[in-house]
């Protein structure tokens, strides 16, 4: 089955020589755009939203980028079966005639990082029926593989709940027929990062008589362009102006249930947290993780004469000192 | 005269539509999914193979998917590789910390 090569770079409209620094900026600003929760064309903003997911998954881990530009140009090499240049390795399954074994759609990712990025399709379980094979008067059966799959989950689908449809295509041998499973999969509320949900006798089919392995999907939680996840709480980045860090400000933050109003004391200091209690994701004893908000203190880039004005003034008059501790 | 129809000609494609949802199960289901006997399994829970969470005996144990997956992976390690359940029980303390590094890590460059 052929795959499609994914531009990474292309998909977050940045140059090969970007820094960390400005793909995380790309990505940040392509998901608001595209946000299922704001998108004006909602199926199209999800499609995007996990193509620049997926770009991110990749382009934002050092290890994986390196990886992919590693295999440039000899991407398609690798899925036929040698070795790409700087030993990236092979993650597709293939059958014993050269054919892949499973297709994916609708887990959110792309057959391409599936194939070199993904959790691995090739599960434990035997490997070949010849590999273990006993003696020829002996009766043979050997269970079939377990096969795993990534399973991308916005923090949406994570808070409420989601049905979501997979469909797994598996090519026919010996001239018979493709085979296509479609499954309703029902995405519980309060899911974790890298739990796995399990499709009985989904597998690899077994030899002699013995059972199918099982399919694995396991959840990657989907990037937000404004949370980090820790279990069930979220973190994201409270932005202050420094009079707003000195004098206190109402300031509005988003959350998964929309903005709310948040309180900040004066005299509140950068790094510090906030907690917005019970409004993270769920736990599995039915209550709710929190929102931290740290505060980042930013300064203004350009400031006019009149302000700068009053800056000195402030600096005259103000005794504080950050380096001594005053 | 028309040609007979080959079925080489055509691409049959079956479809079929599968409910699924995360499930639990016994102790039990679970021995016999994973083709262990159940003592085995409480042996497993025992020695803290899949956290201390299901390393009292004096409960009723429940496993979900993701504690069946571990046990299949259990089995296939002890009989295809010849992990003894010592060595099975290291492996099993480092697949946990690579996967709580790998949260960490996720965490830590943020979104």
């Amino acid at each position: 089955m052929a795959v499609k090569f994914q531009d990474y770079y292309e998909t977050l409209g940045v140059a090969k020589t970007a820094s960390a620094d400005d793909i995380k900026q790309a990505f940040r600003k392509l998901a608001r755009l595209y946000h299922p929760d704001v998108a004006k064309d909602k199926v199209a903003g999800e499609a995007k939203f996990k193509e620049i997911n997926e770009s991110y998954e990749v382009l934002g881990d050092p290890e994986k980028r390196k990886r992919y530009d590693e295999l440039g140009s000899h991407w398609q090499d690798d899925t036929q079966g040698s070795s790409a240049p700087g030993g990236a390795p092979r993650r597709r399954t293939h059958s014993p005639q050269g054919e892949t074994d499973f297709e994916f759609s609708g887990t959110g990712f792309s057959d391409f990082f599936e194939s070199f990025f993904g959790g691995g399709r090739d599960g434990f379980g035997s490997r070949h029926p010849s590999a273990s094979r006993p003696s020829d008067n002996e009766s043979f059966a050997q269970p079939g593989r377990d096969i795993e799959a990534d399973l991308l989950v916005t923090l949406e689908e994570a808070l409420r709940g989601a049905l979501r449809k997979v469909t797994l295509r598996r090519p026919g041998s010996n001239g018979d027929a493709d085979r296509t499973n479609t499954y309703q999969v029902h995405i519980p509320a309060g899911v974790r990062e890298g739990q796995r949900i399990r499709l009985a006798g989904q597998g690899s089919a077994g030899a002699g008589g013995a059972s199918a392995g099982d399919l694995y999907l396991r959840v990657r939680l989907a990037r937000h362009p404004d949370f980090s996840v820790q279990a069930a709480d979220l973190y994201c980045d409270l932005n202050l102006a420094p009079w707003e860090a000195v004098l206190g400000v109402q300031a509005k933050i988003p959350t998964l249930d929309g903005q709310t109003s948040l309180r900040v004391p004066a005299g509140t200091a950068a790094g510090s947290q906030l907690r917005l209690r019970s409004l993270g994701l769920p736990r599995e004893d039915k209550t709710r993780g929190d929102i931290y908000a740290t505060v980042r203190i930013q300064t203004p880039a350009v400031v006019t004469a009149e302000e700068r004005g009053l800056w000195e003034q402030l600096s005259r008059l103000s005794p504080f000192n950050p380096r001594n501790g005053s | 005269m028309s040609s007979p129809i080959s079925t080489r000609d055509y691409i049959l494609t079956l479809v079929h539509v599968t409910e699924v949802q995360p499930t639990t199960y016994s102790l039990e289901s679970a021995a016999q999914l994973a083709d262990v006997h159940p003592e085995m399994l409480r042996y497993y829970c025992l020695l803290g193979l899949f956290g201390e969470a299901r390393a009292q005996s004096d409960t009723q144990l429940v496993f979900d998917d993701d504690a069946l997956y571990e046990l299949r992976r259990f089995e296939h390690y002890r009989r295809h590789h010849g992990v003894n359940r010592k060595t099975l029980r290291l492996l099993c303390g480092l697949w946990r910390e690579v996967e709580h590094l790998q949260k960490e890590i996720r965490f830590l460059r943020g979104s």
